[in-house]
This record gives structure tokens, sequence and C-alpha cells, in this order.
């Protein structure tokens, strides 16, 4: 495949996935593209060992991270990192119209980052283990305990959001 | 009742519709060739290297004549461009590219109005930058490049302490025989228009061409007799002190069975805080408490309690066996793993 065919399939879930890890609809634009500028430049050294779709997402992961870094929003202590690696500024309305879609993407932003990743990829993007494996660098097995943990992180966090809203 | 409403948001539905999250009204045509211009902007005109080279030693070779004719060659491209930002740097060896990570600068745009502006930006020292990225893996028969976007007039090179995050030593040359480890860096270069940090991180390998061992590098001398500190990760991203050890023969029993197990090295562990962490000989000790599954074709899943630990800054990792996990937890924690 060509890049423009690549950009042509992907365009629109690579912005997607990136949208919903940044929250922000115009950096989300800057990065998709700044990925398909990578992607353009370095498909030769594509080996087909992996499917077009899983490579180009780990490009779009690494290119938020080094937006992230440019930003200075992480800070490069893994040892005591677990706050969410974005900024904390609540996140845009994804979904102008469904209020249920939008507070659970809320309370997905407020995991940590290794658990919107999982649940982003894994739940959102339907992507399988393996290839959430692929493009998180985890192994098989390290992104099924993750999946699960998240999953139980997001539920208590819908539950703190519904008795929060209800006091 | 709050069980509803998780599964209420929790559906497939749901999270379907936020893959359906696009953007409207973008052109793809137009996109594509906002790529295909920026993509050829983006691979620089190579102006100016600096080599790292050395068949038996890395050396940075400096050639005064040299520069000048590369720098007369590029006046006039310089006369009419100016950078909007620190020149990108690419650091080439074999057949890997990095690129470093801008640190500290101070940059000045000329505006078109006669003014100018200055952009700075402070950064943490290169140990803390640099804390979650590889070293790149060099032996002293690399040949290092340093590619700048646009030649600096002068710049220097700072070896650091990772640990004190204090700058050991500046050079202009650097011979790096007799090295071994990971090492911080950062080249510091200055233009016309300002001044910029980049810092990346070496790891030499040595002579045989191998990494050293964990036992090795980490414990081969003995406990400075520093009181270990052990503290535990609190949710508020906090560790707070939980034990000291400070018994002679506690720390003797650690030590046998992080020497006794198997570390597997050169590569760097998740991210995720440990639960426990813990200070030998200025080591930091991350330790991860997990239940370990495993199946025995003749029982059900077996569930033990496992440690795993990583050292900072060493890329290694290891897990315990079950009873040695018990004893070291007892150790570090005071209380009995269950």
């Amino acid at each position: 495949m060509t890049w423009k065919e690549l950009y042509i399939n992907y365009n629109q879930d690579v912005y997607n996935y990136i949208l919903l890890m940044v929250g922000n609809k115009e950096t989300a634009e800057d990065i998709t593209q700044e990925t398909f500028i990578k992607v353009k430049s370095s498909l030769h050294k594509f080996r087909g060992e992996s499917h077009y779709y899983t490579w180009i997402i780990s490009m779009a992961r690494n290119s938020i991270y080094d937006y992230w870094r440019r930003k200075r929003l992480i800070t490069f202590i893994p040892l005591k990192t677990s706050v969410p690696l974005v900024n904390n500024n609540s996140p845009e309305k994804i979904l102008e119209d469904d209020e249920t879609v939008n507070e659970l993407y809320n309370c997905i932003k407020r995991l940590k980052t290794s658990y919107q990743e999982v649940i982003i990829l894994r739940k959102v993007h339907v992507l399988t283990v393996q290839e959430t494996a692929e493009v998180l660098g985890w192994s098989v097995s390290k992104v099924k305990s993750t999946t699960h943990r998240a999953l139980e992180a997001l539920k208590k966090e819908i539950e703190n959001f519904k008795n929060e809203e209800g006091s | 009742m709050n069980r509803d409403f998780s599964k209420k948001y929790l559906s497939e539905e749901n999270f379907s519709k936020l893959r359906k999250t696009t953007r409207s009204g973008v052109q793809e045509t137009l996109m594509m060739e906002r790529i295909e211009k920026e993509s050829v902007r983006k691979s620089f005109p190579v102006k100016y290297y600096i080599v790292l080279t050395s068949a038996s030693l890395l050396f940075l070779v400096l050639s005064i004549p040299f520069i000048l004719d590369f720098m007369g060659m590029s006046k006039e491209n310089e006369a009419t461009t100016q950078l909007y930002a620190p020149p990108e740097l690419a650091i080439i060896v074999g057949d890997e590219t990095i690129h470093p990570i801008l640190g500290t600068y101070s940059w000045t745009v000329e505006n078109n109005d006669g003014t100018s502006t200055d952009n700075t930006q402070d950064s943490e020292p290169p140990p803390v930058l640099l804390k979650n990225q590889e070293p790149l893996i060099v032996s002293s028969t690399n040949e290092l490049t340093f590619v700048f976007e646009k030649p600096p007039s002068s710049y220097e090179i700072r070896e650091w302490e990772n640990k004190f995050n204090e700058v050991l030593a500046t050079y202009n040359d650097i011979d790096l025989e007799n090295v071994s480890g990971v090492k911080f860096f950062d080249i510091i270069a200055t233009w016309e228009q300002g001044t910029a940090s980049y810092a990346f991180s070496l790891e030499f390998e040595n002579e045989s061409g191998s990494r050293t061992p964990t036992v090795e590098r980490v414990y081969s001398e003995s406990w400075d007799g520093e009181t270990v500190i052990v503290e535990e990760y609190e949710e508020s991203l906090n560790y707070n002190i939980i034990n000291e050890i400070t018994d002679g023969k506690d720390v003797e029993t650690m030590l046998t069975l992080l020497k006794k197990t198997e570390w597997i090295e050169g590569i760097s562990a998740d991210n995720e805080p440990p639960d426990y962490r813990f200070t030998w000989n200025s080591y930091v000790h991350g330790v991860w408490v997990w239940k370990m599954k495993e199946t025995d074709r003749s029982t059900e899943n077996v569930v033990s309690n496992r440690l795993s630990i990583i050292i900072e800054d060493q890329y290694n990792h290891t897990t315990l066996s079950e009873e040695d996990s018990s004893i070291l937890y007892e150790i570090v924690t005071g209380e009995k793993l269950e």
C-alpha cells in the first residue's frame, strides 16, 4: 500500500485514537498529520510483521508521547508516575449530543494513562489482545491483566461519578 | 444500584460510539498535500557534522578548519533563514538514529517589524529527562555522528552523574576509553539565535561486547551500612516510609536473595509505580507484589505470591521464587506475605 492509501483507509481511526488520548481536537489534528508524515517517511521500513493498522497506531502513540514530552506533561520518573500523563484540564466534549458517552469518556480520562490506553485500544478500537500487545510493547499477559484492572478502575470511576452527581 | 450504572455505561454500544467520533469537513486531499509538503521540509539538509570516532576509543573530533569551511559554504542560506526553534539534532550510530531530547534552551526570533521574541524553556536535568528512555548501546568500535540542522558556533558536551543530577565533567573532546555502563550526556550548542541543550544517554558495552550482569554492577560492593529505608506507595503519588532495615543480618539475607535471583537484563520495565521501594547503596529498588498463576496439569490453577523487582536506571528486572518472595517481603515490610 502507498502512504496515501493508508491515509485514506486509516486517517479517521488514527485521528479518533489520538483525540481520545489527548482530548483536544486541534491537537489531535496536528498529531494525526505528524503521524502520517512519519508513516510516509518510514513506510519502506515496514516489514509486514504486523498489520498496517497496528503499525500506524503505534506510530500515533509515539507521536502522542512526543507531544506530551514537548509540552512537558510527562516527567520521566517511572517509579513515581501514576498521574495521568495528560494534563488534568477536563477534556473537551467529544460527542456533542450523547451525554452518557461523554460521561463515559470523562471517566476514562480520570484513569491513569496505561489504563486509558488499554481501554481505548481494546474496548473502543476493538484490537485483539495480541494487537494491543504489539502497539503497547507489552506482553500478552500484561495486556490481559491490565485490561481487567482498567475496567475495574473504570467501574469505580463511574460509581464515584454517579455518587458525586447524586449527592 | 451502582452496578447498574456502570453496566449502562460500559456497553459495547457506548464504546463504539466513542470510536465514531471522527472529524468532519476535513478534505483528505488537502491534508495529504500538507503532509507531502511538511515531510519535504522535515528532511532537513545536512550541513554540519561532529564525528565521534575511533577504532579503539571514542573521540570527539573537533576540526576547526572543517567547521569554518562548512559555515562559509552555508553562509548565504543563513543570512536569509532564521529558525523558529532550536535546530534539530540527530545522533547516528551504525544503522540507528536517535533524536536527543531538547532540554533547556533560549531562542530569539527576529520579527518582521524589527522587534524580537525570546523563547525559553527550562527542563529537568538529563538523567531525569532520560529516565524512561533506553540508552543507545554503543561499543568502542562504533562511530557516533552528530548531525545538526544548522551548524552551531560553539558547543560543549557534559557528562552527568545520574544519582545526584550534577554535571560531572565538561568536554570538548570526550575520551571514552575504559568506560562501561550507562552514561548521561547533554550537548550544549550555541548559535547566533540562542543556546540549546540536547540530552542523550549511551550504554557502553564492556570488552566482551556484552552487558555486565546486575550482580556485578550493583552488588559487587559490600553494604555501606546506611539504613535501608522502605517506602510504600500511596494513592496520591506519594511514598510513605514504612520500615527501616538496620539489622546487618537482614541486609545480608536480602543481598543473598537478590544475588541469587535471575535478573533479566536490558529491558526497561513497566512504568507503573511499584508497591514498595528501598535503596541499597544508593541503588533504588522498586518492588511489586502480585499473584502468579501457574497452571499445573494435575491440579487447578496454583496461585503464589511473588515479588518482582527492578533497579532504577539499570534496565533490568527479576521475579523471585515463591519462597524467596515471602522471605524478602518480610524483611522489607516487617510483615508476613499473605
